[in-house]
């Protein structure tokens, strides 16, 4: 109303004026809207983060994708892996991101400061992601990359699918416990990305009730006298000796032997690249658990 | 007598002295398997000996008893080679720790883990500490001479300790593994915390075995404080004495530092400490001393286990808070008395 009536009002004074202003108006809103277009699409994106690195192979097509991290080729903690060979990978550094002349850089909030800011003061802009402690937070780092890379109604469409796959269980009393066991025994409790996939996946995850917040350290007395049904772990990494992975393998935990006695906690170990990332990935994550979790149950009914 | 508390400790006879550190092994040792973050109720003991498979005992068994155990031998240990190294190098400075034995076991079993060896052969762990604290002692007493002077055996020891840090650190940039650097550097803080039975049976022998032919320098050690020609007129073969407390720190030293990483500063403060005790008499030192390491060492790890925060303290942490301070005193005191 008040645009239209605008140049009604001027006209009176100035007729010319209200035709220029009218014609400003418009040129303006359709530069507006070409500057919107063009910063939607952002042709050279570089990720710097492996993380940032799955949401970038996901959304974006190949041949906008300047770089990935070095670790996005690594299958061990890469879950798009096979997307990312033959893309030219990069250890964060500064001085091999700016001879790709990047117009779109994806970080993660813990990626290397000097650098980030060193990008923004050369005018290329920087998304800087909170990596995902929540179902919630995969939702809006997809929706936070889709929009910046102009794929909005295909981050829609994948947000939407992610949330049909994601079937929350209702907790319960008779549900199975576990305990998430990381090298140097490491556990993640409440508020954790983990610990959504647990809860996702109808487990109780004693960390969390024991008091272990986002990430926490369990003694192996605390694990035992706990007496969990299922230990979650990951993946071990093979090749390379790790004394970090020694603990897993202590005698008094009974992991080696947990088969054959019916008594001791199962184990499943979920594969690195399904659960350090947020991202509709873990949807298979939650899948093995789910599985791991109705055989246990079976187990119980059998004694 | 110089000094009046000297006088006043001497009255302690030798064999009630021993039985008192003995008394407050037991008494820690106790203790040790009652602390823990599982509170445990000492009846709980029982399916220990029903053998039942119950958590309680798995702790019990599985994680205490091998805490304990080691404790007392690697704390033995380290009392012991710093008392018998002092009296060798005619030194109150020397200490395992300080002179870089235990850097060179360190970086020996480092290199033992670290190229996939010891997860073949299990006992390559213990026998890289081994040969690496027994080079570092070899090369201690080349570069510093028979009776070296405080200051040459303590830059000897900086030195070694920066060549094994330097070697440790391009182990770990060679290893396959990233998180390398950031495992061993835990590690190096020296920790008793979930060792298994395994541990026990990887470097209990090769300890013990040290421990009998480091205490078998007794005699000769008492000889050594007249000089060595006069030892070497009472009939000491100063050969065989150097070569048996070489072996055997490099034995005791080697497979401790294996298992439980770096626990410094014992084999400083026991020895001195006690010896006004024991009239100031190197043999008698020494059995004195392994008992000071062992209550010492079992002491310390049940009070990182006493403080909780977050993830355990480390038991080197500890020694070493407490050490370093003492280190400092010593120093001051030996450049008073040597003007």
């Amino acid at each position: 109303m008040t645009i239209v009536a605008l140049p009604n009002r001027l006209g009176r004074v100035f007729p010319v004026a209200s035709y220029v202003a009218i014609a400003w108006l418009l040129f303006g809103l359709g530069s507006y809207g070409l500057a919107l277009g063009e910063q939607v699409k952002p042709k050279r994106v570089v990720s710097m983060n492996l993380c940032t690195d799955q949401l970038l192979l996901l959304i974006a097509k190949r041949s906008r994708i300047a770089s990935v991290s070095y670790l996005a080729r690594d299958p061990l903690f890469s879950h798009l892996a096979n997307r990312a060979r033959g893309i030219p990978s990069n250890h964060g550094l500064a001085e091999e991101i700016l001879p790709l002349k990047p117009d779109l850089v994806l970080v993660g909030s813990h990626t290397i400061r000097p650098t980030t800011v060193l990008l923004r003061k050369l005018g290329i802009k920087v998304l800087v992601l909170k990596l995902a402690e929540g179902f919630e937070d995969i939702r809006r780092n997809m929706r936070l990359v889709g929009n910046a890379l102009g794929e909005t109604a295909k981050v829609d469409l994948m947000v939407g699918q992610f949330d049909t796959a994601l079937t929350t269980i209702v907790q319960s009393q008779g549900l199975p416990t576990a305990i998430i066991l990381r090298p140097r025994s490491m556990t993640m409790g409440l508020g954790s990305l983990s610990d959504a996939i647990l809860r996702s996946a109808g487990l109780r995850n004693l960390s969390a009730e024991m008091g272990v917040g986002k990430s926490g350290w369990l003694s192996l007395e605390q694990i035992i006298t706990a007496q969990p049904d299922l230990f979650v772990l990951a993946e071990f990494s093979p090749g390379h000796p790790s004394l970090a992975h020694l603990i897993l393998r202590h005698p008094a935990l009974r992991i080696d032997q947990a088969d054959r006695n019916g008594n001791n906690p199962i184990r499943v170990a979920l594969p690195t690249h399904l659960w350090n990332c947020g991202g509709p990935q873990v949807l298979k994550a939650i899948d093995i658990l789910k599985r791991t979790r109705l055989q246990l149950v079976k187990n119980k009914v059998r004694k | 007598m110089p000094r009046p508390e000297n006088s006043w400790n001497n009255e302690i006879p030798y064999s009630a002295l021993l039985g008192l550190l003995l008394a407050m092994v037991v008494i820690l040792s106790a203790l040790s398997m009652t602390s823990g973050r599982a509170s445990i109720p000492l009846s709980d003991l029982a399916d220990v000996l029903t053998g039942a498979d119950t958590p309680h005992a798995t702790i019990f068994v599985e994680l205490r008893f091998p805490r304990t155990v080691l404790a007392i031998t690697i704390g033995a240990a380290l009392g012991l080679s710093g008392a018998v190294l002092q009296g060798l190098l005619r030194n109150p400075l020397a200490e395992p720790g300080l002179i870089g034995v235990s850097g060179t076991a360190a970086l020996g079993a480092v290199i033992a883990f670290y190229s996939g060896l010891s997860m073949v052969f299990p006992f390559a762990l213990p026998a890289g500490g081994m040969i690496g604290a027994g080079l570092s002692v070899a090369l201690l007493y080349g570069l510093s001479g028979r009776d070296p002077s405080i200051l040459t055996l303590i830059l000897a020891g900086v030195a070694i300790n920066a060549m094994s840090g330097a070697l440790t650190t391009l182990a770990l940039n060679l290893s396959p593994n990233p998180y390398a650097a950031y495992e061993v550097f835990f590690w190096l803080l020296g920790s008793l915390a979930d060792r298994s039975l395994e541990h026990v049976a990887l470097a209990l022998p090769f300890v013990v075995a040290g421990i009998v032919l480091l205490a078998t320098t007794s005699r000769g050690l008492d000889a050594l404080t007249l000089g060595e020609d006069v030892a070497h007129s009472l009939g000491i073969n100063l050969f065989g004495l150097r070569a048996r407390a070489i072996i055997g720190t490099a034995l005791a030293i080697g497979a401790s530092v294996a298992v439980a990483g770096v626990i410094g500063f014992v084999g400083l403060m026991v020895p001195h400490l006690l010896r006004p005790a024991v009239g100031h008499r190197p043999g008698r030192l020494l059995a004195v001393s392994a008992l000071g390491g062992a209550i010492l060492t079992l002491a310390a790890d049940i009070a990182v286990r006493s403080v909780v925060v977050g993830t355990e303290l480390k038991l080197g942490v500890l020694t070493a808070l407490i050490g370093a301070p003492f280190f400092l005193m010593l120093v001051l005191k030996t450049r008073g008395g040597g003007r």
